[in-house]
């Protein structure tokens, strides 16, 4: 069966928008755009075969007005939406609305979704399959019992909002004295009393692993290989790679089981991604996510499939046979060599985080195994109330040592002019013995920045002088 | 310069666009040089002329006039100021099918005087104008799709 879908709109923006519309664009779909009154010069504005204004900048007034976008994709004749991720990615009632009107929504259906957006069911769920979870809750934690469950379950513990995530609402508690101070906090009082929280253990130093799936409506489920997205910083990934190293076969195949039985028991179909945390020989379920995710591209260097276009294929009805039989039979998914992918985000000034900046001068990396995703051009604008995530850049070679000496070279050929990045950050990562070795976990790069900002001298070396943040003047590197 | 098409300069009464002078110039320049297309660009306004290509022997051919719309209205008479969409949808110019319009050209207009209709879903919100003004065109036809922004009518302000 071939995928009917004449006409995509696209609700999202920035570098996802342009990677969705690339896939479409290859297979003969026309492509919609929305945009906000920020964005109008956006490439993936331009990129696209339409376009509609959709709102003002802010994104509740824009890229998450579900009338006005459902609106255009009525009036603009389109017979599917892909959401992308963030915005609407995982709101269940957009995906019945477009169901409503009679638009395909390229993702699970609004019960799947509604399953995974519901973290202390999910765990239920996990249960249920006999998958490991961390200690928690038995249900809603209050100002009241919060002293009592935190003892039940042992510290440190985690108190996390029962739905909705992204690491926003979570506040963390090391110890009593800890979780004493969170409670007599006005803004968690409130939070406490306003919204349904739980309670949960958490690990001080675990990997982050997890697997990309592929799920059709009859529910045949194929693992795409694993990640390991261990690198993060304020909650949020930075450096992800693929297959993850010093993961044994047995935890592989464990994980694998947990995530097929997990979407089968979730009703999850089409492409998503089911998380764990790995503790030494010891793994725990995290939370499913219903939708293509930054670092998919990790698994496209490695494998070769356009996991976009399968996604597409899969909310469209085909089935897992069909893709399996057309991208590499029998070997499916057929990985091999190595990749790895950071994520250069903008780091606004504090104070001008709902302004806007201009990229001055651009370079961007090329060469032998790299792929650079970007929605920058020279001299575009970068509205700094949206996702400060700029460029990915993902290096594949035939071993992990090699991949990560072509990522080390890609992050040196790039400049983004007049925009302040994590750039330093992410080449003293890349550059460090443990990252080398492929010993870290999710702590990892918050401790490196902690240590670092103990030793001014390596301080100093992380900001490297011509490397100004925020300059429009490349570096003039001295040569002999 | 044919007849006809001086009565059709005729209905380019808006303030902002070219006048019906300066298009019949061009379309002089045009036959003079025997020329197919004709693009006069200036700050803030641009106008096309086109010949259809089939027909270029016949002295009746089909002359196309295409003005391109300026980014902002700023950049047109600075005395006109613009009524944008607050919404996607289909733009009304009458409460429904049959009635009167809203409001018409050269007509005035008060502050929070209903200028249209915005259907979203079958959700139907007014515009509204927000100062004194007289309108000097309407910028899209009823029934037609707009989005966010996009300008519906231009008028005068009145002080």
């Amino acid at each position: 069966m071939v995928t009917n879908f004449e006409r995509i709109l696209i609700a999202n923006r920035g570098e996802i928008a342009l990677r969705v519309a690339r896939t479409c664009k290859e297979q003969g779909i026309e492509t919609v755009a929305i945009y906000s009154e920020a964005d109008h010069d956006s490439l993936h504005v331009k990129q696209a075969d339409k376009a509609c204004c959709v709102g003002a900048g802010i994104s509740r007034d824009s890229y998450m007005n579900i009338p006005n976008i459902i609106c255009a994709a009525l009036h603009m004749e389109c017979d599917a939406i892909h959401p992308g991720y963030g915005f609407l990615a995982e709101d269940s009632r957009f995906a019945e609305i477009c169901e409503a009107h009679e638009i395909k929504f390229i993702g699970p259906s609004p019960l799947a979704l509604k399953h995974a957006g519901d973290k202390f069911l999910m765990r239920h769920v996990a249960t249920g399959c006999n998958v490991p979870v961390l200690p928690a809750s038995d249900g809603r934690v209050t100002v009241d019992n919060a002293n009592l469950t935190a003892r039940k379950i042992g510290y440190p513990v985690v108190l996390k909002p029962r739905s909705g995530g992204g690491g926003l609402g979570i506040r963390h508690a090391m110890d009593e004295h800890a979780l004493r101070d969170l409670l007599i906090d006005s803004g968690v009082r409130h939070s406490l009393n306003k919204e349904d929280y739980f309670m949960e253990h958490f690990l001080g130093r675990p990997r982050h692993i997890e697997v990309q799936m592929l799920v059709d409506s009859n529910k045949n489920f194929q693992a795409v290989g694993l990640r390991d997205c261990s690198i993060q910083r304020r909650k949020q990934k930075v450096i992800e790679e693929s297959p993850p190293v010093r993961i044994s076969k047995d935890i592989e195949d464990k994980l694998i089981e947990s995530a097929r039985c997990i979407c089968k028991s979730s009703d999850f179909t089409t492409a998503g991604t089911a998380e764990f945390l790995v503790d030494g020989d010891k793994f725990y379920f995290l939370e499913l996510n219903p939708r293509i995710q930054v670092e998919h591209t990790v698994t496209e260097m490695l494998t070769g499939i356009d996991l976009v276009w399968e996604q597409i294929r899969l909310a469209g009805g085909d089935s897992l046979e069909n893709i399996i039989s057309e991208c590499n039979g029998e070997n499916f998914p057929g990985q091999s060599g190595h990749s790895i992918q950071a994520r250069i985000y903008a780091e606004p000034p504090i104070g001008l985080s709902t302004s806007t900046e201009r990229v001055g001068k651009l370079r961007l990396p090329g060469g032998p195994g790299v792929r650079v995703d970007t929605h920058l051009y020279p001299g575009c604008s970068v509205p700094y109330i949206y996702d400060p995530l700029l460029v990915k850049v993902i290096a594949w070679a035939s071993t992990r040592k090699e991949a990560l000496k072509r990522l080390r070279r890609a992050l040196d050929e790039i400049f983004i002019g007049r925009i302040k990045t994590n750039l330093p950050f992410l080449k003293r990562i890349l550059g460090c013995d443990c990252f080398g070795k492929g010993e870290y976990h999710t702590r990892h790069a918050e401790e490196i920045i902690e240590a670092d900002q103990l030793n001014e001298e390596a301080e100093s070396k992380l900001f490297i002088p011509g490397n100004d943040p925020g300059t429009d003047m490349e570096p003039v590197i001295a040569k002999q | 310069m044919p007849e006809r098409l001086r009565n059709l300069m005729g209905l380019f009464k808006r303030k902002n666009g070219f006048s019906a002078e300066e298009i019949i110039t061009m379309v002089n320049a045009m036959n003079e040089n025997k020329l197919t297309e004709i693009t006069l660009q200036e700050r803030g306004r641009t106008l096309t002329i086109k010949r259809s290509q089939d027909s270029n022997n016949n002295n009746d051919s089909t002359i196309t006039v295409s003005e391109k719309t300026p980014d902002t209205v700023d950049q047109r008479d600075k005395t006109l100021k613009a009524i944008t969409s607050p919404a996607v949808g289909i733009f009304h110019l009458s409460p429904n099918a049959g009635s009167a319009h809203f409001v018409s050209e050269g007509q005035v207009i008060e502050p929070g005087q209903v200028v249209g209709m915005i259907e979203t879903l079958k959700v139907m919100s007014e515009v509204k104008s927000d100062s004194h003004g007289r309108v000097a065109s309407i910028e899209v036809k009823n029934g037609d799709m707009v989005e966010f922004g996009q300008t519906l009518l231009l008028y005068e302000v009145i002080d």
